[in-house]
């Protein structure tokens, strides 16, 4: 691996810091826009006045901003950082990447407006309006341009697990919306396929570009805080593997029970169970998290649990017996929560504690701040998923009990769907926490009476007590 | 010896065939949908023209009638939720609009 030193840094800073920033900037949209959407479901009448702001918008909204906003910037931003330092040197073709990220973010902007006026395309994980994915595609591919250059052109011919899953997710990405485009958008196919189709971009976009992504981020931050080689080494290149050969079948997986064929569903509940193999090793990979020192390995440890936690749920609850229980109750979003929140934010957070330091040359500005987002995180996570667990678990009996009156069900999940408002408003703060501490760091490098000098990672890095 | 940092080193210049190389590899998978995928496809319901329409049916004939037709449909029923008219004048059944009608409503609930 590289040197901990790397003016390499230094010299390929901007793009990554404008990917890093605009993502933090989303987080927050995003954030106030599911505590939106999250009031609306235990009280209705919250802003259901406002056209713009009614509950099918906002929740599309919040959804849309949070992954193309923030984790597609975060992970980009990420991805680039750790491509180019394992290639050795500054990354080349910074420019388009700068010209992309203003494009993809110009994309989610007008995909938010476009959702906002009734634009939406009511597929999961896909909430782009259709006239913005072309558009999001060119840029996507402007930003990962000196990632693949970073990665084709390595000065090393080695290469390591952190490359194999950066690179995969930034060509498989470009696969994902074209076809999905061409397929849902230019010629929609005839009735249960449009939801086929659908179900294997939204469980693609998961296993074979966020999941990827934020895998490449953590097996980059674990190696270089523990300092060590990672264990079970050996076997990384059998978890990419798997993941990228089976992530891809698990699209039915959501489609147990529906009027599709037999044997989408059965190879998604296959796939889902097989994907416990790459989980497997990934944990094994990436175990020494738990106990190294410094924020960003304790984000990457939370991160790396959940992500196994939600693969071990996931590939429990897709089969029949228990899918019949769990579909169509909060315990799909307690899973999706999991995912996007408890996995892939929290190593992408964990991802940027490390990273800035090392990109700006400068220490974190708040040190309790960065302490203040990892409680915050953390109890925030553990609130809102331990909430739609639970409030799932009121709804499985009532709904399968055909003499319990809907206003019922929703009377009893309520407690709990304030408990969800309650974790998304936790989150918030320490969103706020980061966007904050995060720009007035990086404008240090802006501030001329003092010139950007490398201090000492390990003493810029803050680390939890 | 300077104390003065290291200059950062510059990036390795990029040629324009390697960045046109990539930018086509992406789009290959776009490509390869559009020629695969879509030639052989039947367009979807919603997307078909159809031909020997009756009359009454001519909005439904392409897709562009058919928005048309939905938004004068839409014009319609703009104007009748916030206008007064007669149903049935024979019967006494009028045409109020919706604000009106649900004032009525919970006027009438009240009462119980």
């Amino acid at each position: 691996m590289t040197s901990e030193h790397s003016p390499n840094d230094a010299a390929s800073r901007w793009p990554i810091l404008m990917l890093l920033l605009a993502g933090s900037v989303w987080l927050v949209v995003s954030g106030v826009l599911g505590i939106i959407a999250s009031v609306q479901v235990h009280t209705p009448v919250f802003l259901s006045g406002c056209p713009l702001l009614t509950h099918g918008r906002v929740s599309a909204l919040a959804e849309t901003s949070f992954v193309y906003g923030w984790l597609a910037n975060a992970g980009l931003g990420l991805a680039l950082w750790v491509l180019g330092r394992l290639a050795g040197e500054p990354l080349r073709a910074q420019n388009w990447a700068l010209i992309g990220t203003a494009f993809w973010n110009i994309g989610v902007a007008v995909a938010l407006a476009g959702v906002a006026t009734g634009d939406a395309t009511g597929f999961a994980l896909l909430g782009l309006p259709r006239y913005v994915q072309l558009e999001m595609i060119f840029s996507y591919a402007a930003v990962a341009l000196p990632g693949i250059l970073a990665w084709s052109g390595r000065l090393r011919r080695v290469s390591f697990a952190s490359h194999w899953y950066a690179a995969a997710a930034l060509f498989l990405f470009p696969w994902l919306l074209s076809v999905a485009h061409v397929v849902l958008f230019a010629l929609p196919p005839r009735g249960v396929v449009q939801a086929i189709a659908a179900g294997w971009y939204a469980q693609g976009a998961w296993t074979l570009w966020l999941a990827p992504l934020f895998l490449s981020v953590a097996y980059y931050v674990v190696a270089k805080t523990t300092g060590r080689a990672l264990p079970s080494y050996e076997f990384a290149a059998l978890g990419f593997w798997c993941l990228v050969f089976v992530g891809g079948l698990t699209g039915g997986r959501h489609l147990v029970g529906g009027p599709v064929p037999a044997w989408i569903s059965a190879v998604a509940v296959v796939s889902s169970a097989l994907l416990s193999f790459h989980v497997i090793v990934v944990v094994l990979n990436l175990r020494g998290a738990a106990t190294a020192p410094g924020v960003s390995a304790k984000f990457v440890a939370f991160g790396i649990a959940a992500y196994a936690l939600g693969a071990g749920a996931d590939a429990a609850t897709s089969f029949l017996g228990v899918a019949v229980k769990t579909e169509f109750t909060y315990f799909d979003e307690a899973l999706r929560q999991l995912a996007l929140y408890g996995a892939a934010t929290a190593v992408f957070l964990g991802g940027i504690y490390f990273a800035v330091p090392r990109i700006t040359g400068k220490a974190w500005l708040s040190g309790r701040l960065v302490r203040a987002h990892l409680l915050l995180t953390f109890a925030g996570v553990v609130l809102l998923v331990g909430s739609l667990v639970v409030a799932s678990l009121v709804q499985i009996p009532d709904l399968l009990d055909a003499k319990v009156p809907f206003a019922q069900i929703t009377r009893e999940t309520r407690p709990w769907l304030l408990g969800v408002t309650g974790a998304l408003g936790i989150l918030l703060a320490g969103n706020i926490a980061l966007l904050v501490n995060f720009y007035a760091t990086a404008c240090e490098i802006l501030n001329l009476s003092k010139p950007a000098a490398f201090e000492a990672p390990a003493a810029a890095e803050t680390h939890a007590s | 010896m300077s104390d003065a940092p290291a200059p950062a080193p510059r990036p390795r210049p990029v040629s324009l065939l390697a960045t046109a190389g990539v930018f086509i590899l992406l789009g290959l998978f776009w490509a390869i949908t559009t020629r695969v995928y879509v030639p052989g496809h039947p367009p979807a319901p919603q997307n078909e023209a159809f031909d020997n329409l009756p009359r009454e049916l001519a909005w439904k004939q392409t897709p562009a009638a058919r928005r048309a037709a939905l938004a004068d449909l839409r014009k319609a029923q703009a104007t009748q939720v916030v206008s007064y008219a007669w149903v049935d004048q024979k019967a006494g059944i009028v045409q109020l609009p919706v604000g009106r009608a649900m004032e009525l409503v919970v006027q009438e609930n009240a009462k119980h």
